[in-house]
C-alpha cells in the first residue's frame, strides 16, 4: 500500500450468528454486501456496489494470502482464510472468510461469493503469528514482486513443516 | 400479482380522483366563475397525484423486484438479491431481511455442497461451519457435519479394514510364497493386526506350526536314520496326514531295522558259508590239479600205446599184404606149375611128336640115303656128267646121314627131355603141392594177420575213443580247474562281500530291545 491507511485501531467484533455476506463479479467488484457487512465496514450499500473488494484491505493482512485466495477461487475453489478488514473510518475486524466461486448453468465462473464469520480468538491468535511471519517476509524484500513470492514460498514450506495442505491448517485453528 | 393489481387499482382510483378534481374545478370555475380557487385545487390535487405515482412507482418497483428475486430463488439461483440503495426505511428493512434469508439459505446450500464435496474425496476435516447458522440451518449443519463424523469413521475403518487385508493378504501371500519354496519357519509378525484378522494370522501361524512341527520331527528322524541311527522315532502325537507321516516314518524305520538285523544275521551266514565255500574250493582246486596232472600222464602213456598200436596195426597191415601177395605169387606158381604140367605135356605130345617126326625124319634120311646112294651109283654111270650130280648125291647123302645123326641126336634128346619132363611133371606135382601147402598156410597166416589187422583197428578206435575221453576229461579237468578257481575267487568275493556287508550294517545303529525283538 503506497498510500498510507489511516487505523483507528478500534477492533469491531461479530456475533456468533452474524454473516458477512459479499458477492464481487470476476474482477473483484462487489456486486453485493448484506446489511451486516454494511453496518460492520461502516458502509453504505450504495458505497460498496461496484467499488472493488480491496478497499476493506487492511496493512496487516499478507498479499501472499489473497494470491493464494485468487489462485484458488480462479481454478473454481474454495479457499478458508482468516482475514482482518478495515472499515470505512480505520477500524478493524476479525473474520474467517468463506470465498467460493459462483457457476452459472454451464459450470462456467460468473462470480465469487464470500461468507465471513467470526473468528475465535485462539484462531486470531494463531494466524497472527503466521502473517507477522509472511509480512515480514514481503517487508524485508527489494521489490513487492520478490517480496509476495518470497512470502508465497514461506507459507508452503510452512505447511510442508507442519504436515498439514493449507485448508486443513486453517480449519483447525 | 393481489399487491400488483390492487396497486395498479390505486393507480387507477388516483388518477380517477384527480380528474374528479378537475372535472369540479372546472364546474365551480364556469359555475361560479371563479378562477383562482379551481386552479388552486387542481395544482393541489396535481401535486398530491404526482407524489403518489412516484410513490407508487417505487413501491412497484420493489414489489416487482422482490418478486422476481423470489422467483429466481425458488428456481435455485441463489446469486439473487434484492439491491436496495436506499437509505433505512421499512422497504430497505424488508430488502435486508429478504437479502439476510438468501443469505443464510445460500451460505447453507454452498456449505453443504462444499462439505459434502470435500467429504466425498476424503477431506473430511472440511465440515460446515456452525457459525451464522441458526435453527433448523443449524440442526442441519449438525446432522450434515454428523454423517461427515459417520463417512469419517467409516473410511477409515474401511481403510484400516483395506490397509488390514491389504496386510493380511502380503503377509500371508508372503508365508506361502515361503512355504512354497520349502520354508516352514517363515511367521507372520501378528503386530499390526486387529480382530479377526489378527485371529485369520494367528490361525495361520498354527497352521505353519502344525505343518512344519511334524515334518521337523520327521526330518530329525529321517537325518538320525541318514546316518545310520534307527534309534530314533517321530514320538509327538499329530493328526490326519501328519500322522499317516509319522507312521509312515516310524514304520520305514521299523522295518528298516528288521530288515538290517536280519542283514546281519544272513551276512554273517553268508560269510560262514563263503568260507566253508572258499575252503572247500581249495581242496577241489588240488585235486582237480592231481586229477589234471594223472590225466596228463594218463594221455602220455595212451599215446605211447596208440603209438605202439598203430605200429602193431600197420605191421600187421604190411605182414597181411605181403602174406597176401605170397599167396598170390604162390597161386600165381601153382598156376605157373599147372601151366607148366600142361606145357610139359604138350612138351612130351611134342616129343612124341618130335620123337615120331625124328623117326621120320629118319626113314627120310635112310630113303634120302638111298636114293642118294642111288643116284651116287647112277651119277658114277652117267660119269662125267653124273660128277655134279654124284657130288649132290653125296652131299645129300652126307645130309641124309647128318639127318639121320641128327634125328638120333634129337631123338635121343627128345627122350633125355622126355624123361626130364617126366621128373619135371614130377617135380612140378611136388612144387604144386608144396605152393597148395604154402597158400594154404598164407591163407591161415593172412586170415590171422587179418584178425590181428582188425584187431589192432578195433584196439586203435578203442584207443582213439579213449584218447578222446581223455582229452575230454582233460579239458573237463582244465574247466573244472577254471570254475574251481572261479569258484574260489567267488567264494573269496563273497567272503569279502559278506565282510563289507557286515561292516556296512555296522553303520546302522539298532534299538538292542527293538531288535532283538524283531530278529526273535
Amino acid at each position: 500500500m503506497a498510500k498510507e491507511l489511516y487505523l483507528s485501531g478500534k477492533e469491531r467484533v461479530m456475533t456468533d450468528d452474524e454473516i458477512i455476506v459479499s458477492k464481487t463479479d470476476l474482477k473483484g467488484h462487489i456486486t453485493y454486501g448484506n446489511d451486516v457487512f454494511c453496518n460492520i465496514a461502516d458502509y453504505s450499500t450504495k458505497e460498496i456496489i461496484g467499488a472493488p473488494h480491496s478497499i476493506l484491505r487492511h496493512p496487516e493482512m499478507p498479499r501472499c494470502i489473497f494470491k493464494l485466495f485468487w489462485e484458488r477461487i480462479e481454478s473454481g475453489r474454495e479457499i478458508f482464510a482468516y482475514v482482518v478488514n478495515r472499515g470505512k473510518q480505520g477500524d478493524h475486524y476479525w473474520v474467517l472468510a468463506h470465498v467460493t466461486p459462483s457457476f452459472d448453468a454451464n459450470g462456467k465462473i460468473t462470480g465469487y461469493h464470500s461468507n465471513r464469520r467470526k473468528a475465535t480468538n485462539a484462531a486470531v491468535k494463531a494466524i497472527k503469528v503466521l502473517y507477522a511471519t509472511l509480512l515480514a517476509e514481503e517487508a524485508k524484500a527489494s521489490d513487492r514482486k520478490t517480496g509476495l513470492r518470497n512470502s508465497y514460498q514461506r507459507l508452503q514450506e510452512i505447511l510442508k513443516e507442519k504436515g498439514v495442505d493449507y485448508d486443513e491448517f486453517v480449519l483447525a485453528l | 400479482m393481489t399487491s400488483l393489481s390492487s396497486l395498479s387499482r390505486l393507480k387507477l382510483t388516483l388518477v380517477l380522483l384527480w380528474l374528479l378534481f378537475a372535472l369540479f374545478a372546472l364546474y365551480t370555475a364556469v359555475a361560479h366563475g371563479l378562477i383562482y380557487a379551481p386552479i388552486g385545487f387542481v395544482a393541489l390535487a396535481t401535486a398530491v397525484l404526482v407524489v403518489a405515482l412516484r410513490a407508487h412507482a417505487r413501491l412497484s418497483g420493489f414489489l416487482h423486484e422482490t418478486t422476481e428475486v423470489c422467483a429466481r430463488i425458488r428456481s435455485g439461483d441463489f446469486e439473487a438479491r434484492v439491491i436496495n440503495l436506499d437509505e433505512e426505511d421499512a422497504l430497505r428493512q424488508l430488502s435486508d431481511n429478504v437479502n439476510g434469508a438468501i443469505d443464510i439459505c445460500d451460505a447453507f446450500v454452498r456449505e453443504s455442497l462444499l462439505a459434502m464435496q470435500a467429504a466425498s474425496e476424503g477431506r473430511y476435516y472440511r465440515k460446515i461451519r456452525q457459525e451464522g447458522m441458526l435453527g433448523m440451518f443449524s440442526h442441519s449443519v449438525e446432522g450434515i457435519n454428523r454423517a461427515i463424523d459417520f463417512l469419517k469413521e467409516k473410511d477409515e475403518a474401511d481403510a484400516r479394514n483395506k490397509r488390514m487385508v491389504a496386510l493380511t493378504i502380503e503377509r500371508i501371500r508372503r508365508l506361502v510364497e515361503s512355504a512354497s519354496h520349502g520354508n516352514l519357519d517363515e511367521r507372520i509378525e501378528s503386530d499390526g493386526f486387529e480382530g479377526e484378522y489378527q485371529e485369520l494370522v494367528t490361525n495361520m501361524n498354527g497352521l505353519m506350526e502344525t505343518i512344519s512341527d511334524p515334518l521337523k520331527e520327521s526330518i530329525r528322524v529321517l537325518e538320525k536314520l541318514s546316518e545310520g541311527d534307527l534309534t530314533d522315532e517321530v514320538r509327538e502325537r499329530y493328526e490326519g496326514v501328519f500322522d499317516d507321516i509319522k507312521q509312515a516314518v516310524n514304520n520305514t524305520i521299523a522295518r528298516l531295522e528288521r530288515i538290517v538285523a536280519e542283514i546281519q544275521l544272513a551276512s554273517t551266514s553268508v560269510k560262514d558259508s563263503a568260507d566253508g565255500i572258499s575252503s572247500a574250493s581249495l581242496d577241489l582246486s588240488r585235486r582237480t590239479e592231481n586229477q589234471s596232472s594223472s590225466l596228463a600222464q594218463t594221455a602220455s602213456a595212451m599215446e605211447q600205446i596208440t603209438a605202439t598200436v598203430e605200429q602193431n596195426t600197420s605191421s600187421a597191415r604190411m605182414v597181411n599184404e605181403v602174406s597176401l601177395k605170397a599167396k598170390e605169387v604162390a597161386l600165381q606158381g601153382r598156376q605157373v606149375m599147372k601151366e607148366a604140367v600142361e606145357s610139359m605135356s604138350l612138351i612130351s605130345a611134342s616129343s612124341e611128336k618130335i620123337a615120331h617126326i625124328s623117326h621120320l625124319i629118319d626113314e627120310i634120311a635112310s630113303q634120302t640115303n638111298l636114293l642118294a646112294i642111288n643116284a651116287a651109283v647112277e651119277a658114277s654111270r652117267a660119269g662125267e656128267a653124273g660128277r655134279g650130280f654124284a657130288v649132290v648125291a653125296e652131299e645129300v647123302r652126307s645130309l641124309a646121314r647128318r639127318s639121320s645123326d641128327a634125328s638120333k641126336e634129337i631123338r635121343a634128346l627128345n627122350q633125355e627131355s622126355m624123361a626130364q619132363v617126366k621128373a619135371g611133371n614130377e617135380h612140378v606135382e611136388n612144387a604144386g603141392d608144396l605152393l597148395d601147402k604154402i597158400v594154404g598156410s598164407v591163407a591161415a597166416l593172412t586170415e590171422r594177420i587179418t584178425e590181428i589187422t582188425s584187431a589192432s583197428e578195433e584196439q586203435t578206435i578203442g584207443i582213439n575213443e579213449i584218447n578222446a575221453a581223455i582229452a575230454n576229461m582233460d579239458q573237463v579237468t582244465q574247466e573244472n580247474v577254471t570254475m574251481v578257481k572261479q569258484n574260489s575267487d567267488a567264494a573269496g568275493s563273497l567272503t569279502e562281500l559278506a565282510d563289507d556287508l557286515n561292516q556296512l550294517i555296522t553303520f546302522f545303529q539298532l534299538d538292542a530291545a527293538r531288535a532283538s525283538a524283531a530278529t526273535a
